[in-house]
């Protein structure tokens, strides 16, 4: 009876009991418990352990400055703003130019052929090594930050778009042609159902390369945003303020694949089974 | 050619039934794009309706090339930016492999682990940066780091994702016959885990070479990351553009040397899997 | 399981490449030189007056006559050169006291232990001639945030009676990079010091504060160490400070030497950026190499001013004056004073 319940949950369980190990073998780590413990087993060696703040702020400093800086000063709240806006601006706009050009160059063969060797280059170029020239085109504010999150989003969405028109059996098609359905409507009831999987594959690692983008795009800045707050602390070497902002960022990663996975399952059943996605 | 960017292995082949002269259409087309490209760019600076001071110009990018390998200049910058490649995303693969194939394997090391590779796989690795300096240095040690940061989890991810499509259909099998369980890992798991292996192998490259990008613009004193953001702050668009192109180089080399053996490995593949 | 031999052969040459070019690619930063010199990786900001005697030191062989093996890197701006410190990759930053009272704010044990510069020497350049000079949203260059340029420009903007937040303020890069960006139109304004002043004055470029003016006591740019290392390497830290001193005092009395140094390391030819740098070099440099006591006290005034909650305001908490003070006993400046015929 007490098996079955522990083996029903056995995940959570373990899963928590890790991470609360690991949470004091790091608290111990930032407060010299452990420095302290060896000490008459290993002497001065044992100081090895006792790790300065300034190198790794402990767990419970980091959420003590966590509560302060969302729920006392609330100071957070602006970076958050602001990276959460140039995300959503820079998606949207990804997204209503990246979906469209993906699924009209899937669809015409002589595009396709054209477009796939930019597609490629593009694909396998670290975008971010552009960021320079961005600064140079439009200098280090929110155009420049939201450009950057576009050119990282936008290759994903537009390979998989365009794949996603390509994987179709060419036979439904010709098919729904011979039918004489016009282009608009092997559009819609074809090639829409059948990419909607790929674009939500897409989406999904193009949430993980905007996270990338918010933080490289910030890098140059000095106002306002999450990234920008990260780099300000490290550059006082406020370590806490660090991994408070870190936290940030995981909190939000996690949220927004856990969006995406619930949208993905929900549209399982139009799955085409060529694709088999991890 | 593009492959959709998943990490799973939707090999999307355009067209089911390739004609050579299909084929020779599709790089002719290619081709002819790419070039009219260039030509487009070279028109519109020469024509001086932009100034090549903001997106210079394939001739001008192609005199920096030829300047910077003729001199000879160029290779200290990509000696240390190989180096940082390697180092990291050599070492991402062998503590990537063989964690994947264990949580993979180890139901209970898997919940143990699970979390800890969410919340890494959740943040941009790059995110840490301010503090690998802080604990590395400028040098290649933080760029090593952050490397393997960006690379190993979607390698590990990938081998256990691999691993697990394998189990029910043919573990059971093979135990059947009592096969050892040494057996079943050569003879089954890892030959059946290839082909997602080199999914996450392939996007851990892209992860290892941002690393390197990333890495070298936020703090460095070498490599050709170094070169861009020296080069930006003068202005010099030329020479941005070139250190891009050696990056997209990069980049095309590595996904050409996974895709060759991989296809090496086609034979290893157990048929219905891979498909 | 067959591996086909015409599949494996080629991935194998490949493996065997790639595993070769890494060999090829580390070899030769592993190799150690002669044996007997001590190795001291020291890090400067970027290269400008404020450091130059780690370049004389360095170019007129009183390292290696300490049977010292040093590697110069610059960072590009002095909180990320701290950081860096911090890591333990180097033994000594060259660095404003700034960084310093900030990272030791957050716990850090950092001490000053030398200084080529005891006061501000930094002018803030505009661009382009505006009125007023620096109207909002003015694009403005620092080093790092944090760093010494960057509490400069705090000071220079409250005296303008400008606010911080109205500007946009980038991270570029040592003066070199700030005033090529100000040329190439990157950023619209920096603080800049030699050799960058005169350069900006010669391209025409408007002085909207000068700094340097107020003659204040400070701490710009110092020789900077960890606690620990002073510590347990006290020998290396006084080899280091002779030939630091015994370069600044070469430099000091063989201009043309020292000017060769200036052209070939901050990459100018110019003669008189060259002249102005060295002249300002030999107006900045104390004499013993030792950090103000009132200039530290400063340092120190102004970051609490920020808001900078600091563990102490003593100055020996961030300046230690026990090497430069057995430097002076062992007679090794008096030397240098009647070798080298400096007043």
């Amino acid at each position: 009876m007490l098996r079955e319940s522990y083996l029903a949950c056995e995940r959570g369980i373990l899963g928590a009991l890790a991470m609360a190990v690991f949470l004091v073998a790091w608290e111990g780590l930032a407060r010299g418990w452990w420095a302290d413990l060896l000490q008459p087993a290993l002497g001065t060696a044992a100081n090895v352990l006792r790790i300065r703040p300034i190198f790794l702020a402990s767990p419970s400093a980091i959420a003590e400055m966590a509560f302060q800086m969302y729920f006392v000063t609330g100071e957070i709240w602006p970076h958050l703003g602001l990276s959460a806006f140039e995300f959503v601006v820079g998606f949207l706009i990804a997204a209503s130019i990246g979906i469209p050009l993906g699924l009209v160059a899937g669809r015409y063969r002589l595009l396709s052929y054209a477009v796939e060797p930019l597609l490629a280059a593009l694909n396998a170029t670290p975008q971010v090594a552009l960021l320079p020239l961005v600064v140079l085109w439009m200098g280090t504010g929110l155009p420049a930050r939201i450009f950057i999150i576009v050119l990282l989003m936008i290759v994903p969405i537009l390979i998989n778009s365009h794949a996603a028109v390509r994987t179709i059996d060419p036979k439904w098609l010709r098919l729904a042609r011979s039918f004489s359905a016009s282009e608009w409507r092997l559009f819609r009831t074809i090639v829409l159902p059948a990419a909607v999987p790929f674009l939500l594959a897409g989406v999904r690692l193009a949430i993980g390369r905007g996270m990338i983008g918010i933080v490289v795009g910030e890098i140059y800045g000095s106002a306002v945003g999450v990234g920008v707050m990260i780099n300000q602390a490290g550059s006082t070497f406020q370590t806490t303020r660090v991994f408070v902002g870190i936290l940030t960022i995981v909190v939000a990663g996690l949220v927004l694949s856990e969006v995406v996975r619930r949208i993905e399952r929900r549209v399982e059943v139009w799955r085409p089974s060529t694709s088999a996605d991890s | 050619m593009s492959a959709p960017m998943s990490m799973g292995l939707s090999k999307a082949r355009p067209m089911p039934s390739v004609r050579l002269s299909e084929r020779a259409q599709r790089q002719l087309v290619g081709a002819g794009t790419v070039v009219a490209l260039l030509l487009l760019w070279e028109g519109v600076v020469a024509s001086g309706l932009v100034d090549p001071l903001y997106i210079s110009s394939p001739s001008r990018i192609l005199r920096v090339a030829i300047d910077q390998f003729g001199s000879g200049a160029i290779w200290p910058d990509i000696r240390v930016s190989s180096i940082e490649f390697l180092v990291g995303y050599v070492a991402a693969i062998l503590v990537g492999i063989p964690l994947g194939l264990m949580i993979g394997w180890s139901r209970r090391l898997n919940y143990l682990l699970g979390p800890f590779i969410d919340i890494l796989n959740a943040v941009p690795r790059v995110t840490f940066l301010p503090l690998l300096i802080l604990w590395f240095g400028i040098g290649m040690n933080s760029k090593f780091a952050v490397v393997f940061m960006g690379a190993v989890i979607p390698i590990v991810i990938a081998t256990h994702a691999g691993v697990r499509a394998n189990e029910a259909r043919f573990i059971r099998v093979a135990r059947s016959f009592s096969a050892s369980e040494w057996k079943i890992m050569t003879a089954i798991i890892l030959p059946g885990t290839v082909p997602f292996l080199f999914a996450g192998l392939k996007y851990g490259a892209g992860r290892a070479l941002l690393g390197v990008v990333v890495g070298e613009i936020y703090a460095s004193t070498a490599g050709v990351g170094h070169m861009i953001v020296e080069a930006g702050n003068l202005f010099d668009t030329d020479t941005v553009f070139f250190g891009v192109l050696l990056f997209m180089a990069a980049g095309v080399a590595v996904t050409t040397i996974l895709n060759r053996i991989e296809r090496h490995f086609d034979a290893w593949r157990p048929r219905g899997l891979a498909q | 399981m067959y591996w086909n031999r015409r599949a494996v052969r080629p991935t194998h040459r490949a493996a065997m490449a790639a595993f070769g070019a890494m060999l090829a690619l580390s070899g030769p930063t592993g190799a150690a030189r002669a044996d007997e010199l001590i190795p001291f990786k020291v890090a400067i900001s970027t290269p400008v007056v404020s450091i130059l005697p780690v370049f004389l030191a360095a170019d007129g062989g009183f390292y290696k006559k300490q049977s010292l093996d040093v590697d110069i890197i610059s960072t590009e701006g002095g909180t990320k050169g701290m950081q860096v410190l911090l890591s333990g990759e180097i033994q000594a930053m060259h660095v404003g006291l700034s960084p310093v009272v900030a990272a030791n704010a957050q716990g850090a044990e950092v001490r000053a232990i030398a200084s080529t510069t005891n006061t501000l020497p930094i002018s803030l350049f505009s661009a382009k001639k505006l009125t007023p000079p620096l109207p909002k949203g003015t694009t403005i260059g620092i080093s790092t945030l944090g760093s010494e340029t960057d509490i400069a420009l705090t000071i220079a903007l409250k005296a303008l009676g400008l606010a911080r937040s109205d500007m946009q303020i980038n991270q570029i890069g040592g003066t070199s990079q700030r005033f090529a960006a100000m040329s190439a139109g990157r950023i619209e304004a920096a603080p800049l010091l030699e050799p960058g002043t005169t350069a900006a004055r010669q391209k025409g470029f408007t002085e909207v504060y000068d700094l340097s003016a107020a003659k204040t006591p400070w701490i710009f740019d110092a020789v900077v160490v960890t606690t620990d290392y002073a510590k347990d390497h006290a020998d290396a830290i006084q080899r280091f400070l002779k030939a630091y001193v015994e370069g600044a005092y070469w430099g000091m009395a063989n201009p043309d030497k020292a000017k060769e140094v200036i052209s070939r390391r901050f990459k100018t030819k110019d003669p008189a950026v060259i002249d102005s740098t060295y002249n300002e070099f030999k107006r900045l440099m104390p004499r013993d190499a030792r950090p103000s006591v009132e200039g530290s006290a400063n340092v120190i005034k102004q970051l609490a001013s920020t808001g900078l909650k600091l563990r102490s305001e003593k100055v020996e908490d961030y300046v230690d004056l026990g090497p430069i003070d057995a430097l002076e006993k062992s007679g090794f400046i008096a030397e240098m004073q009647r070798q080298y015929a400096v007043q």
